[in-house]
């Protein structure tokens, strides 16, 4: 049986890297894609919650636009490292973004017409 | 891809006899980089309206919606339990149209031909596009369950489009008797919106508290189970009591025959249930404009690229909410306009002959259990090996204070403002 | 330099090409041995026997898998096996059965751990062999998820559905059972953060006035309280015993009066 076992897992294994590398292949030979979520994209998500305008809507969630980047940067990464105690779902979402992107993001939303 | 302008000029002039100058359409402008329409103004379409019109202003952007006020499903269950009035849950147009410089054509799109890239409305018109973004929601399925037809609906109401089966559900509610039971039926994955029939039963049990104490709610579901179960179970306990109950599939909850005029349901198992009020939830499936563009497949359902959206059948045409394959994305408002960001930088993109940039999409729902306790679900999607992959997310802690559900339902009215404002506003 | 690096890219791809698509394209069913012995180095035809899964499914731990294998009664399918290759154990459930069921039609519910593809092989009473196959991609993993149903549940109480009557004598009509148990693969992690033993039901079987009319060999990739439709085709009235056991020897059996439609 356990031979038996190891055939199937080296088979499937064969299967899957064969996949792989054609897979591999085919992406090397494609256009690089670009690597950078450009930061619009990046911004669209924010402002299904926070608006793009910098109107309060009263409440929770503050608007982003025209407020400090250092400010914001510093409140996303707290967010991200779990730290910030009255976070509520914005360290789940922050848990995916890079350094450069939440920077990005910071620099966007500040430049942004109050 | 370069754009045929001999063709383009043609199909202008085409639409310009056809009468879309008449229906207040101007000829499309030479120097604009091409036409995008987008066929449904919802959470996906309105938004990708909008997103192309900021991100390329001189694109010529056609939004295809039959409704003058759309009637968002979010929040629709506030308004079953009376924590919002019908009229707040409506948007309209005239924004997108006057200020951000949308062309809204308030027509039904009845078919497309991707071959020629037309788009045909109900009035027979022809409108071309350079890239068609589809955003048409659900349809219901008329034939998956026994006895729940059309005519059925007007009895036993589904209110899972918004507008007058809402009205409709809201009023059976209010009419029946103190003591009276709410039944209602769900079914398997996939569906629009996971966790709403969930927020629903506390809608309804909210004001049942208040107008009827004696009444009962009681959930058959054709799952074993379901988004935020343990919260919603949770929150259902401590405010409501045993006020709701819910049955799952091996529990004997799968509902696989209703009738209409006994308002009775029968389940796989052959129990039979008889209500008060019944909200059947049936199957769903791909809005009709998708199911006819021939971009859904066997299973109802629009399968994409994972990266931009655009169908994985017909070439050139986008489609992004709830009538997409974008598991492990669910089908919520959130996705649909996380979706048409991306979606709107890829059709760009394509216009202008460059590779997609890269995505990511968001997500989060929030579910109201009473007026200031909520409870949410987020998620953050990237493209990994060419699929997409949850790369962080949760949903909210089991163990927290009064306070910080009340935070969450503050949270989701705030959501609800900058969403729609965001969307619809000015 | 880029456009050299292509050119080899293309070379390689080019070369690798027939051996890849062939592994692309081989059936599932060869991809691997695990049918090996019962094959006997038969070759399946491929229109004997049809499955239909969901495209994608959102929640691996419950896979609705239907499979369509046909009219029993003049010749027809024996044995019909499930493999889910991308599962940590192949192999899904057997079902052996008797024309008395009339149809070979099934519908039940698996876990998938992965995406991946599903394919069942059967055998009819010919010796001849079918297959089918089809691909799964799941959002969510079915196997290792954590789970709030108390470690040591009891079987539950079993439940049972069937026509009453019968259409008509010989004219199949659907059977649906489902039994209340925990289906523990012995792969997912309790509350303490230790394995949870294994414990499944193994076997089920239906018999028709004393005659067993189907067997069917549960694995732990049938679903938490395992659910099971199939077709029974009575001659006349009579007696319908369902009978589960799982691996602790623990016992559940159901009795059913089967009543067949008098033709008018």
């Amino acid at each position: 049986m356990p031979t038996r076992r190891k055939n199937q897992v080296a088979a499937a294994n064969i299967v899957r890297s064969a996949g792989w590398l054609f897979g591999a292949l085919i992406f090397a030979c494609s256009p690089l894609p670009a690597e950078e979520v450009p930061v619009t994209t990046l911004a669209h998500g924010c402002i299904a919650c926070h608006g793009a305008d910098a109107t309060p809507r009263g409440g929770e969630i503050p608007p982003l636009a025209g407020r400090d980047a250092e400010v914001l940067l510093d409140l996303l990464q707290a967010y991200r490292s779990d730290g910030a105690a009255e976070s509520t779902s914005m360290h789940r979402l922050t848990g995916g973004y890079s350094d450069d992107e939440l920077a990005a993001l910071a620099q966007y939303f500040s430049e942004q017409a109050q | 891809m370069s754009i045929d302008h001999g063709r383009r000029r043609i199909l202008a002039a085409l639409s310009a006899s056809l009468g879309l100058a008449a229906a207040g359409l101007p000829l499309r402008s030479r120097a604009a980089p091409g036409r995008v329409v987008v066929v449904g103004g919802g959470f996906g379409g309105a938004a990708a309206a909008r997103a192309l019109k900021q991100l390329s202003p001189d694109l010529d952007v056609v939004l295809i919606e039959p409704a003058a006020v759309f009637r968002t499903c979010p929040f629709s269950n506030l308004y079953l339990g009376g924590l919002r009035s019908f009229g707040s849950l409506g948007h309209h147009y005239g924004h997108l149209q006057r200020r951000h410089g949308v062309r809204v054509v308030r027509s039904m799109a009845r078919a497309v031909d991707a071959e020629q890239r037309q788009v045909r409305l109900a009035d027979g018109t022809r409108l071309g596009y350079d890239r068609l973004i589809l955003s048409p929601g659900i349809d219901l399925r008329w034939d998956a369950l026994e006895g729940y037809d059309q005519a059925a609906a007007e009895r036993l109401p589904h209110a899972w489009k918004a507008g007058a089966q809402s009205r409709l559900l809201r009023r059976q509610i209010r009419a029946m008797d103190d003591g009276g039971l709410f039944l209602m039926v769900i079914p398997d994955n996939p569906y629009r919106c996971p966790p709403g029939p969930y927020e629903r039963a506390a809608m309804v049990a909210h004001y049942f508290r208040q107008h009827k104490p004696r009444s009962k709610v009681l959930l058959l579901d054709a799952k074993d189970a379901f988004s935020k179960q343990a919260l919603f179970e949770q929150g259902w306990r401590q405010v409501y009591g045993d006020m709701i109950e819910w049955v799952g599939f091996s529990g004997d909850g799968e509902v696989v025959r209703v009738d209409a005029g006994e308002r009775s349901v029968e389940t796989a198992f052959g129990q039979r249930h008889q209500a008060a009020v019944i909200n059947v939830i049936p199957p769903q499936q791909a809005g009709y404009i998708a199911r006819q563009a021939g971009v859904t497949d066997r299973s109802g359902w629009a399968p994409v690229k994972a990266g931009t959206f655009e169908s994985s059948l017909v070439p050139n045409v986008y489609v992004i909410g709830d009538a997409a394959v974008a598991a492990p994305m669910p089908k919520s408002a959130f996705c649909a306009h996380s979706q048409a960001g991306v979606t709107a930088a890829a059709v760009l993109a394509s216009l202008a002959d460059r590779p997609p940039p890269e995505p990511v999409w968001l997500n989060t729902c929030f579910s109201l259990i009473d007026a200031d306790y909520a409870i949410s679900i987020s998620g953050h999607y990237r493209l990994v090996d060419g699929e997409i992959r949850e790369l962080a997310g949760g949903v909210s802690p089991l163990v927290a204070t009064t306070e910080f559900r009340g935070r969450e339902a503050e949270h989701a009215r705030n959501w609800y403002a900058a969403m729609t404002q965001s969307i619809w506003g000015a | 330099m880029l456009p050299r690096i292509r050119h080899w890219c293309f070379l390689l791809v080019f070369m690798l090409l027939p051996a890849l698509t062939a592994t692309a394209g081989t059936p599932a069913w060869q991809q691997t041995d695990v049918a090996a012995d019962w094959l006997d180095g038969a070759k399946p035809e491929t229109d004997g026997v049809h499955i239909e899964l969901p495209l994608v499914s959102e929640e691996g731990m419950s896979v609705p898998l239907e499979i369509r294998g046909g009219a029993l009664n003049d010749g027809g399918l024996r044995e019909i096996r499930v493999y889910a290759l991308g599962n940590p154990e192949p192999e899904v459930m057997r079902l052996r059965m008797n024309p008395a069921l009339g149809r070979a039609d099934f519908s039940t519910r698996i876990r998938l751990d992965e995406s991946q593809t599903v394919f069942v092989l059967a055998r009819g009473v010919d010796g001849r062999f079918f297959a089918a196959e089809q691909a799964v991609r799941v959002a969510n993993s079915g196997c290792l998820a954590r789970s709030d149903e108390p470690i040591d549940a009891p079987m539950g109480a079993p439940r049972v559905a069937l026509p009453d009557p019968f259409p008509a004598s010989g004219e199949p009509g659907e059977v649906r059972t489902l039994i209340l148990h925990p289906m523990e693969t012995g792969l997912r992690e309790g509350p303490d953060g230790a394995l949870v033993p294994r414990r499944i039901i193994e076997e089920f079987s239906a018999d028709l006035d004393g005659e067993t009319v189907l067997s069917v060999r549960f694995h732990a990739a049938v679903s938490a309280n395992p659910y099971l439709a199939f077709q029974l085709a009575p001659q006349a009235d009579g007696g319908l015993r369902l009978h589960w056991r799982d691996e602790t020897g623990e016992e559940r059996e159901a009795y059913r009066e089967v009543k067949v439609g008098k033709e008018d």
